[in-house]
C-alpha cells in the first residue's frame, strides 16, 4: 500500500513531463478517477480452424510407383476455391492451393492443392465430411492429383473461381530451363557437376521436381499441342483447371499460354476470362471463348489502354512461341499497356466490373521506371498504365519511364467491360512526398495488395484486400504508427481513387498472420488462409492453415468505425467488429489495466487496436489527465 | 533499513529528474531538439554524399585522385555515423539495403523471378575504394547512393521521433558499435572502425544528454552517469585508436555493458514506455535484457517458431527427451537422434561424417552440434530448412537416417501404451494431433531448443559473476573480435551468423573448405552447399560452396570442424583461416566471402584464440540421458532396444 502510494506520488510528479511527449505514469490509483464508462461489446466474429497445411492427412493416388495411400498435406496455403453444392446436401467443396514446392513420393513433386467437402453443424461450425471418390480414395482431405494427370505444377498461388464453381489454380513459379525445376544448382557456373536429369536423386526432403524427363502432352482439346513432346520445364506455368469434387486436375490451359500466372476471373456469361500475370512489366490479358463456358477454344487478347475502344483488346496469334513462354514478350512488342505485377483478379457478379491487384515492386536495380524504359529501348510502343504517369508526375518525374520512378505500394485497379476503361480503386501508400504533416499522418497504410475478392455484408459489397508487404523502407511502415504486419482490409466496391482512410481493417485473424485467399462461402462465413503467422500463437494458429471467420450476419453496425463525438471531453467509440477504438481527439494515450498498471502507450493517434486486450476493465488516459473506463467484453 | 535507503534515493532521483522535466516545459522538449539535430545531420549527409559523388565522377575521368576520393568517402561515412543510430532504427531496410549494407549481392525478395541485386552503399564503397579501386563501379554506386540518400531524407524528415525511439535506438547503437563498429565489420577496406565508433558514441551521447539537463544546475544522477560513461568510453577509444591492439574486452566490461544496462534503467526511471508496451510482436532479442551476454538476450521462440507454452510445458519436457534418445524413431530401431548428436560429445559425434542407419557409408555432411543450434533462421549446413519443427521431417524421411514414413512412425508410437500416455499428457488438448508428425517434431524441436548454452566461463566473466578467465583467453577474445576478424562473421553474443544489432538475418559463408587438411596440396571440397539445397532463391552463383556460419560456442568439445569434418583440431582450423581459406591456399573459389589475404597471426595469437574458444564451453544440466524407454506390449523384442544407441 505504502509502496503504491509512493509510486503514485512520484509518478504523478514525473507526469508533468515534457510539453509534447508527455510521459505517462507507470501506475495510477484508479480510485482517484470518476470515469465515464464505455463498453466494447464482444466481437460478432469468431474463428475456427478448418484445415492445417503440413499437418492434416490427405488421401493420395498411386504416384511414382507407390500405391495409393496417405501423406501429409503440403504447406503454405494460398488461394481458396469454393464450389457450392447444388444439391444443398452440404455447403460445397473447398480447394486450397499450396505454394510450397516440395518433393513428395505420394502427392507428387512441385506445388500442390488439397480439396475437401464441408457442411455446417447446428451451431454453424464447419464440418469436413467424409467422401468416397470415384478413383477409390476415401477420407476427409484429398490431394489434387496433378502428377498423374496433367503433370506436376509449380508454386500454386492464386486461381480462378469460375461462375459455376469451376476452379483453376495458377502456377506462378515461372521457370526458364530444366535446371530451374530440378532440385539442382541452376544459375551456377558449375551446375553441371551435380545435375543429371535422367538420374533423379534418391528420396529426401527437398524442393523442386525430380522427374525431369521430356513430357508428352495428352490434351486432345488442344490439337495444336496434343501429342507434342516438350521439355519438362515447358509444362509448368499454366492456369490449370481442377475438379475439386474428385480431387484431380482436368487440364493445363495451353491455349492461354505459359506465364507467371497469378489470378483470374470469368464473366457471368462465360465468355471472358480476365487474367493477371506476375511480372514487371506485365500485360492485362483476356481470353474470349468461342462458345460460352468452353475455354478450350477462343481468342487470347491483350489490353492497350491508348487505343480507341473497339481496338483495345489486341489478339495474340496462336503460335508455339506464344504458348511456351513468349506471351509477355509478344504483348510488349505489340504495344500492350504495362503494369507492375498483376496479381489476383475478382469480379462483381452484379455489375460485371473486374477488379485486380497490381501489387507494385520494390526498389533496387529493378525499379518499374527502369524496366518500363528497357521495353521502350527495345523499340516497343508499350506505355505504362496511365496512372503510372500520373503518379510519376506527382513525384516530379516527366513520366513513368524515368529511372527514378518506383511503385513501392501498388494498388487495386478496376476494368469496366461496359466502357473498356481501366482505373484506380485505391492507390497504396500514402507516398509521403505529398503527404500531410505529422499531426495528420494517416493511421493506416496499404502496401502491396495481393489477394483480392468480394464480400457482401448486409447487402453492402466490399473488396477484401489482402496485403503482402514487399518491404518496409521509405516510410511504408512507420514505427509506432503502423506495423510490419500484413493486414486484411475491406473497401466498398464503389470506391474510386479512394483514400487510405476509407479502408476498414479486420483484426479477427491470428496475430502476425499474412492473410490470403479470403473467400465468402455464405452470408455468415468467410474462409481465409493464414500464412507464416507468428509463434506467439499456440498450435495450430502458428502454422499455415485455413480458417473460417463466422458471424458476418451479426455485423449490423460499426463496420465503418468512426463514430460521432458531440462531447468536447474525452470519449471513445469502440468498434466490436474491427476491435479498434476511435478516440475523440488525436493525442497521446496510455491504457491501464484494472490494477492501475500501465500496459500500453499510444502516441499521436485517435485509433487503437485493442484486439489483444482480454475481457476486463481498462482505463484510458489522455495528456490532459482525463481518464475514461473501457469495459472489454 | 536498506530498503528505506533505496526509497529515499529513489525519491531524490525522481524529484530531480521530474524537476528538470518541469523546467523543460517552457523550453523545447528533447524530442524536438533531437529531431532538429537529426534533420540538420541529414542535410549534412546529403551535402557530403553530393561531394562524394562528384569526387567519384571526377576520379572516373581522372580529374581527381584516390586521396581525394578517400577523403570524400571518409567525410561521407563520418557524416552517416551521425545519423545512423536513429536512421537504422527508423528505417532498417533503408540502411541495410540502400545506404550501408554489407558488400554482398542479394536476391530480390517477393518476386518469383530470380533477380540479383548488387550491393550498394557506403560499406561497399569502403571496400571498393580501399581494396578494388573499380572506377566505374565506384562512380555508379556513388550516384545511386546519392539518389537513395535524397529519397531517404525526404521520408525520414516526415517521421515523428518519440522519446521511446531515442532510448531504444541508443541501445541498438551501443550494440552496433560493439559488434559491427570496433570489429571492423562496417569498414572492410579502410579499417576506420574505431574512429567511426567515436563519432557514433559522440552523437548518441549528445542525443541522450537532452534528457539529462539543459541548464547544468540540476542533475539526474543516472543520466549523469550515462553521459560520464560515454565520455570515458570516447576517451578510451581516442587513447587506444589502434585497430590491432584495441582491447575489446575492457571496452565491453568498462563501457558497453554499463551503457547497455544503464540506458534501459534510465528509460525506466524516466517512465518512458518500453518496447514491450507498444509492440507485441515476437522479437529476435529481448529488449528488457540488461546484457548482451545474458541467458535470455536472444529469444528462442522467435527463431524456432515454437509457442512459448510448448517450450516450457512440463509434460512436453518429459516427453521430448525420451523421443530424442529413443531409436524407435528409426525404421530398424538402429538410430536415435543421439546416435549422431551424442550428449557426451557436445551433441555431435567425433566423426567427419556420421554413420548411416543402414551401416554402410556415411551421411553427406558432418553432424553439427545441437547446442544453441535453435538460434538461427535456417537449419542444416546448406540452410535448406527455415523451420526447426519441420527440420525433424528431413531426418525421419532420409534413407540414410531414420528412413521411415512419418505417418507410419506416428502409428508405431500409437502401439505403445506408455507413449500414448506421454503424448496424452503433453498434447491432450490438441486431440486430433496428439500423436502426429507435428507433435513428435514439436517435442524434438523443443528439446533442441532447450540445449541453450549461454553460461560458459567466458559468459560468467563478461557478466562479472566470475573473475576466472585466463590471460590467453582474454587476448584471444580481442583477436577474435579484431585482428583475426572472426567476429565479423561469428557475431557476438552467439558467435554465429545471426547479424547484430537486430539478430534477424542469418548468414552463410564461402570459405573454400578443402577435402582434407593439406595446405601444401589443397583440394577443394566438391560439396556445393547452399546453392544445391534445392531452394529456388538460393540457387545463385554466390551461394556455391556457401555453408551456414556455425556457432563457435562449444567448439572445443565438438571436433572435427567444417561441413565435411575435414579439420580435425582447432589448431588446423586456425591455420586454415590464417592462410585465407581455400582462395588463400591458391584455389579458385569464386565468391569466397572470407578474405583471401593471410591474417598473419602468430602461433601465440592462434593459441590465444583457441584459449578463448575453449572458454565458450557450457553443457551444464544438458547431458543427462533418460534411464528407460517406453514399452511396447505387443512387440516384446522392441523393448530390448538400447537407449540412445
Amino acid at each position: 500500500m505504502k509502496k503504491s502510494l509512493l509510486l503514485f506520488t512520484l509518478s504523478a510528479m514525473s507526469s508533468i513531463g515534457f510539453a509534447q511527449s508527455p510521459i505517462f505514469d507507470e501506475e495510477i490509483n484508479i480510485e482517484n478517477y470518476e470515469s465515464k464508462e464505455f463498453v466494447m461489446p464482444p466481437s460478432p466474429l469468431t474463428t475456427q480452424v478448418v484445415f492445417i497445411g503440413g499437418h492434416d492427412i490427405v488421401q493420395t493416388t498411386p504416384t511414382y510407383g507407390n500405391p495409393s495411400g496417405r501423406s501429409i498435406a503440403k504447406e503454405w496455403n494460398d488461394f481458396i476455391g469454393f464450389t457450392p453444392d447444388e444439391t444443398a446436401n452440404t455447403l460445397g467443396w473447398v480447394s486450397v492451393n499450396h505454394e510450397q514446392i516440395y518433393q513428395d513420393d505420394k502427392i507428387g513433386d512441385g506445388g500442390g492443392m488439397t480439396a475437401f467437402r464441408i457442411t455446417k453443424d447446428q451451431d454453424g461450425q464447419i464440418v469436413v465430411v467424409d467422401q468416397d471418390l470415384a478413383d477409390g480414395r476415401s477420407g476427409k482431405f484429398f490431394n489434387v492429383d496433378f502428377a498423374n494427370t496433367v503433370g506436376e505444377t509449380g508454386m500454386n498461388c492464386g486461381g480462378i473461381v469460375g461462375p459455376n464453381g469451376r476452379i483453376w489454380t495458377a502456377e506462378e513459379w515461372f521457370r526458364g530451363s530444366q535446371q530451374d525445376i530440378w532440385k539442382g544448382n541452376f544459375n551456377s557456373a558449375d551446375r553441371s557437376d551435380s545435375w543429371n536429369p535422367h538420374n533423379p536423386a534418391p528420396m529426401k526432403e527437398g524442393y523442386g521436381v525430380r522427374d525431369t524427363a521430356d513430357f508428352t502432352i495428352n490434351a486432345p482439346e488442344f490439337p495444336f499441342v496434343n501429342g507434342m513432346t516438350i521439355k519438362k520445364y515447358e509444362n509448368f506455368n499454366y492456369m490449370t483447371e481442377i475438379d475439386p469434387k474428385q480431387a484431380v486436375a482436368i487440364r493445363k490451359q495451353y491455349n492461354w499460354g505459359r506465364a507467371g500466372w497469378e489470378g483470374g476471373s470469368i464473366s457471368n456469361d462465360g465468355k471472358f476470362v480476365y487474367l493477371g500475370i506476375d511480372a514487371t512489366p506485365a500485360p492485362w490479358v483476356r481470353f474470349e471463348a468461342d462458345t460460352p463456358f468452353d475455354f478450350t477454344k477462343g481468342k487470347l487478347t491483350i489490353y492497350n489502354e491508348t487505343l480507341p475502344r473497339e481496338d483495345r483488346w489486341i489478339p495474340v496469334p496462336e503460335s508455339l512461341e506464344n504458348t511456351f513462354g513468349g506471351l509477355t514478350n509478344y504483348a510488349l512488342t505489340e504495344g500492350a499497356t504495362m503494369f507492375v505485377r498483376n496479381e489476383w483478379v475478382t469480379i462483381d457478379r452484379e455489375t460485371g466490373i473486374i477488379y485486380w491487384s497490381e501489387t507494385g515492386r520494390d526498389s533496387g536495380s529493378s525499379g518499374p521506371g527502369i524496366l518500363f524504359n528497357r521495353v521502350k529501348e527495345q523499340g516497343s510502343n508499350s506505355q505504362p498504365a496511365s496512372w503510372h504517369n500520373t503518379n510519376a508526375q506527382a513525384r516530379g518525374y516527366a513520366d513513368a519511364f524515368d529511372e527514378g520512378y518506383q511503385d513501392y505500394y501498388g494498388r487495386v485497379a478496376f476494368y469496366d467491360p461496359s466502357t473498356d476503361e481501366i482505373g484506380v480503386v485505391v492507390n497504396g501508400g500514402p507516398y509521403l512526398d505529398a503527404s500531410p504533416t505529422i499531426e495528420e499522418y494517416p493511421s493506416k497504410h496499404l502496401s502491396n495488395p495481393d489477394g483480392l475478392s468480394i464480400i457482401t455484408i448486409n447487402h453492402e459489397k466490399f473488396l477484401m484486400i489482402q496485403e503482402d508487404l514487399n518491404g518496409t523502407s521509405f516510410g511504408r511502415t512507420p514505427e509506432g504508427i503502423s506495423n510490419r504486419l500484413c493486414e486484411l482490409y475491406l473497401l466498398s466496391v464503389n470506391a474510386r481513387n479512394a483514400e487510405i482512410d476509407d479502408l476498414i481493417r479486420i483484426t479477427a485473424i491470428p496475430a502476425g498472420a499474412e492473410i490470403t485467399g479470403a473467400i465468402q462461402i455464405d452470408d455468415n462465413t468467410i474462409l481465409i488462409n493464414s500464412q507464416h503467422p507468428n509463434a506467439d500463437n499456440a498450435f495450430p494458429l502458428n502454422h499455415s492453415c485455413t480458417i473460417a471467420i463466422h458471424g458476418f450476419q451479426n455485423v449490423t453496425t460499426g463496420l465503418h468505425g468512426g463514430g460521432i463525438f458531440d462531447d468536447t471531453s474525452l470519449s471513445v467509440y469502440p468498434n466490436p467488429t474491427t476491435r479498434e477504438i476511435t478516440l475523440s481527439q488525436v493525442s497521446d494515450y496510455a491504457i491501464y489495466d484494472v490494477t492501475g498498471k500501465r500496459i500500453k502507450v499510444l502516441r499521436n493517434t485517435n485509433q487503437a487496436d485493442v484486439s489483444d486486450l482480454e475481457t476486463g476493465i481498462y482505463f484510458i488516459k489522455n495528456t490532459d489527465n482525463e481518464v475514461i473506463k473501457l469495459i472489454v467484453q | 533499513m536498506r530498503k528505506l535507503l533505496v526509497y529515499i534515493v529513489t525519491i531524490f532521483l525522481f524529484t530531480f529528474c521530474s524537476f528538470i522535466s518541469t523546467q523543460h516545459e517552457s523550453l523545447s522538449n528533447p524530442t524536438e531538439l533531437v529531431t532538429l539535430a537529426f534533420h540538420q545531420n541529414l542535410d549534412e549527409l546529403e551535402i557530403l554524399v553530393e561531394e562524394l559523388n562528384s569526387t567519384a565522377q571526377n576520379y572516373y575521368i581522372e580529374k581527381q585522385d584516390l586521396i581525394d576520393l578517400k577523403g570524400a568517402l571518409s567525410n561521407a561515412r563520418n557524416s552517416y555515423k551521425k545519423v545512423e543510430f536513429l536512421l537504422d532504427y527508423l528505417d532498417r531496410e533503408l540502411s541495410t539495403k540502400y545506404l550501408n549494407g554489407a558488400p554482398l549481392p542479394k536476391v530480390e525478395e517477393h518476386v518469383a523471378k530470380i533477380v540479383i541485386q548488387k550491393p550498394i552503399g557506403l560499406q561497399t564503397l569502403d571496400e571498393l575504394i580501399y581494396i578494388d579501386s573499380e572506377k566505374e563501379e565506384i562512380k555508379d554506386i556513388a550516384k545511386t547512393l546519392l539518389k537513395h540518400v535524397r529519397k531517404g531524407k525526404t521520408y525520414l524528415k516526415e517521421r515523428n521521433i518519440e522519446d521511446r525511439y531515442i532510448f531504444e535506438a541508443a541501445r541498438y547503437g551501443i550494440l552496433r558499435v560493439f559488434t559491427l563498429g570496433v570489429t571492423g565489420f562496417d569498414t572492410p577496406g579502410s579499417s576506420n572502425g574505431i574512429t567511426e565508433s567515436i563519432i557514433s558514441f559522440e552523437i548518441i551521447k549528445k542525443t541522450l544528454a537532452y534528457y539529462q539537463s539543459q541548464n547544468n544546475n540540476v542533475v539526474c544522477p543516472l543520466g549523469t552517469k550515462v553521459i560520464r560513461t560515454f565520455d570515458n568510453a570516447i576517451q578510451y577509444m581516442e587513447a587506444n585508436n589502434n585497430f590491432d591492439t584495441f582491447n575489446r574486452l575492457i571496452f565491453h566490461k568498462a563501457y558497453i555493458s554499463i551503457l547497455y544496462r544503464d540506458i534501459l534503467l534510465w528509460q525506466k526511471e524516466l517512465g518512458i514506455e518500453l518496447q514491450t508496451e507498444v509492440d507485441h510482436t515476437n522479437k529476435p532479442h529481448n529488449y528488457m535484457s540488461e546484457s548482451i551476454f545474458d541467458l535470455d538476450f536472444l529469444n528462442a521462440t522467435y527463431y524456432t517458431q515454437i509457442a512459448q507454452e510448448d517450450l516450457y510445458k512440463e509434460e512436453i519436457i518429459s516427453l521430448e527427451k525420451t523421443l530424442f534418445y529413443d531409436p524407435i524413431l528409426s525404421k530398424d530401431l538402429k538410430m536415435s537422434c543421439a546416435s549422431c548428436h551424442n550428449p557426451n560429445q557436445g551433441f555431435t559425434d567425433e566423426l567427419p561424417k556420421s554413420r548411416t542407419s543402414n551401416s554402410s557409408g556415411t551421411t553427406k555432411r558432418h553432424s553439427p552440434t545441437l547446442l544453441n543450434s535453435a538460434y538461427y533462421g535456417q537449419y542444416f549446413w546448406d540452410m535448406r530448412e527455415y523451420d526447426l519443427v519441420r527440420q525433424v521431417k528431413h531426418v525421419v524421411h532420409d534413407n540414410l537416417e531414420f528412413n521411415i514414413d512419418f505417418l507410419d512412425l506416428a502409428d508405431r508410437l500409437k502401439t505403445s501404451e506408455d507413449y500414448l500416455a506421454l503424448f496424452k499428457n503433453a498434447y491432450g488438448e490438441r486431440d486430433k494431433y496428439q500423436i502426429s508428425p507435428w507433435s513428435i517434431s514439436n517435442s524434438i524441436a523443443a528439446y533442441v531448443t532447450s540445449l541453450s548454452s549461454w553460461n560458459s566461463p567466458f559468459d560468467e566473466y563478461m557478466k562479472g559473476n566470475s573473475k576466472d578467465l585466463s590471460e590467453s583467453a582474454k587476448r584471444g577474445f580481442n583477436l577474435f573480435m579484431g585482428k583475426a576478424a572472426c567476429g565479423t562473421c561469428h557475431f557476438a553474443p552467439s558467435f554465429s551468423g545471426i547479424v547484430p544489432p537486430f539478430y534477424q538475418d542469418s548468414e552463410s559463408e564461402v570459405l573454400g573448405v578443402t577435402m582434407t587438411f593439406d595446405t601444401i596440396h589443397p583440394v577443394l571440397d566438391t560439396d556445393l552447399g547452399r546453392i544445391s539445397n534445392g531452394r529456388v532463391r538460393d540457387q545463385v552463383d554466390f551461394f556455391s560452396r556457401s555453408f551456414k556460419t556455425a556457432t563457435v560456442r562449444n567448439a572445443a568439445i565438438t571436433p572435427p570442424y567444417m561441413h565435411n569434418g575435414s579439420l580435425n583440431t582447432l589448431q588446423e582450423l586456425m591455420h586454415f583461416y590464417n592462410k585465407g581459406g581455400g582462395a588463400g591456399l591458391g584455389l579458385n573459389v569464386p565468391h569466397q566471402t572470407l578474405s583471401d589475404n593471410p591474417l598473419n597471426l602468430t602461433n601465440t595469437e592462434m593459441t590465444d584464440i583457441i584459449s578463448f574458444m575453449e572458454s565458450l564451453t557450457d553443457t551444464v544440466g544438458m547431458t543427462s540421458v533418460v534411464t528407460e524407454l517406453p514399452g511396447f506390449r505387443n512387440n516384446e523384442k522392441w523393448n530390448d532396444r538400447k537407449i540412445g544407441y
